[in-house]
């Protein structure tokens, strides 16, 4: 009796929040707008019906002519050009995507209400899920603190750059819409399906773990964890592949991957949406390739979105964080 | 044969025999995974980020052999 009256601090119940029911409008918000998008997307990969160009595949990965304002010398140096071209514009509103998604998880996680909100919740589950899967593999204590905000950053950014590319936006400046010059034709391109965008992101895994090797083992010990353990001559065998995995095959593999996931999803759409072009013919045959094609191309479009786009974000995020923390740890 | 000809020819053939090796992996591995979780089906949503980590992984090798094909076939 006493031990209860210590313990249980009288608490007025919580008001539970009264039971929304989900209308159907709501459960399938998210699905419809999945939907709509990708069908948007689709009918935007053919490009522009009115202007009738031959499909050219290649083209939509050129990063085309300057969308706002002309080029100039980069840092002064003559013959090093630089321009906004879509490339630039499709990273900027990726940057500023993930600056506002972790703004507002910010917000929200401050807020600390008494009572969960349905967004906090998620909001939580989202951290959650940064701090034990993808920083997972970093080892507890002074490296994980240090670089689950990096991981998870680059989580983020590498997501909207996904996830961003299949959003249809004016920028296609091979074709304009009509016969307005300053209004460029819709189109689908992924930064990320650029190997100079991803090369870039590899690129900072790859000083990062570097420095924390160098760091941590200091740089003979760092370039002895490279002997996998062995010793002899067996060494002369092991030392050159390690060198190989280091400095070369970690970080292109980490750049090639993401870039030719997105490359080939969005090709593979592309290709489908064009395949009566691709395949000529009698008109029926071009109708029914037109038809076959884009309902494979609508598959494609949802499955890259849904899944390919996410997937290759986290294992970007998941193998830095490994290649940190394998860098940095003591080995045998 | 004409150099065109060849281009298109190893284009083919660099993604289509380079899909057959992660094409077999990604069986076994989607294989294994359900096996694992008929035996311990509490470990099922482990096994499954296990699975998605090593699925990204294989069906990566594919998208290199898709690339050095379109850099014969473009280059």
């Amino acid at each position: 009796m006493t031990t209860a009256s210590v313990t249980a601090a009288p608490t007025p119940d919580a008001p539970q929040p009264a039971e929304k029911k989900s209308s159907l409008l709501g459960k399938l918000f998210f699905p419809v707008v999945f939907s709509l998008l990708a069908v948007w997307g689709v009918i935007i990969a053919m490009g522009d019906p009115v202007a009738k160009v031959p499909f050219d595949p290649t083209q939509e990965f050129d990063l085309g002519d300057a969308v706002i304002g002309g080029s100039w010398n980069l840092f002064g140096i003559e013959g090093v050009e630089g321009t906004i071209n879509k490339g630039v514009i499709y990273l900027a509103l990726a940057a500023l995507g993930s600056i506002l998604f972790a703004l507002y998880v910010y917000r929200t996680a401050a807020k600390r209400n008494r009572l969960e909100t349905k967004t906090q919740t998620a909001v939580e589950a989202a951290y959650e899920f940064a701090y034990e899967q993808i920083a997972g593999s970093l080892p507890e204590g002074k490296l994980f603190n240090r670089y689950m905000p990096y991981v998870a950053s680059i989580f983020i950014f590498v997501w909207f750059l996904n996830m961003i590319s299949f959003v249809p936006l004016p920028l296609n400046t091979h074709h304009n819409i009509g016969d307005l010059d300053f209004l460029y034709a819709f189109g689908v391109y992924a930064v990320s399906s650029n190997i100079f965008c991803t090369i870039t992101l590899a690129l900072l895994t790859f000083g990062i773990y570097h420095y924390e090797g160098v760091k941590a083992h200091g740089l003979r010990g760092y370039l002895k964890t490279w002997s996998a353990g062995q010793s002899g001559p067996v060494l002369l065998l092991v030392y050159p592949v390690e060198i190989l995995t280091n400095v070369v095959l970690k970080p292109v593999s980490l750049a090639v991957r993401l870039f030719a996931n997105m490359l080939s999803g969005h090709v593979l759409i592309l290709l489908m949406m064009a395949l009566a072009g691709v395949i000529g013919g009698a008109v029926a045959v071009s109708v029914f390739a037109q038809v076959l094609g884009t309902g494979i191309a609508l598959v494609f479009y949802l499955f890259e979105m849904g899944l390919v786009a996410s997937l290759q974000a986290f294992i970007f995020a998941v193998l830095s964080a490994i290649y940190i923390s394998s860098a940095a740890e003591e080995h045998h | 044969m004409e150099v065109e000809a060849a281009k298109a020819l190893a284009l083919g053939l660099a993604a289509g025999l380079g899909a057959i090796g992660p094409g077999i992996g990604v069986g076994y591995l989607v294989g294994k995974t359900i096996e694992g979780t008929a035996r311990q089906p509490e470990l099922g949503g482990q096994l499954r980020g296990l699975m998605f980590l090593g699925l990204a992984l294989t069906e990566a090798i594919t998208f290199y052999a898709l690339v050095f094909g379109l850099l014969a076939f473009f280059l």
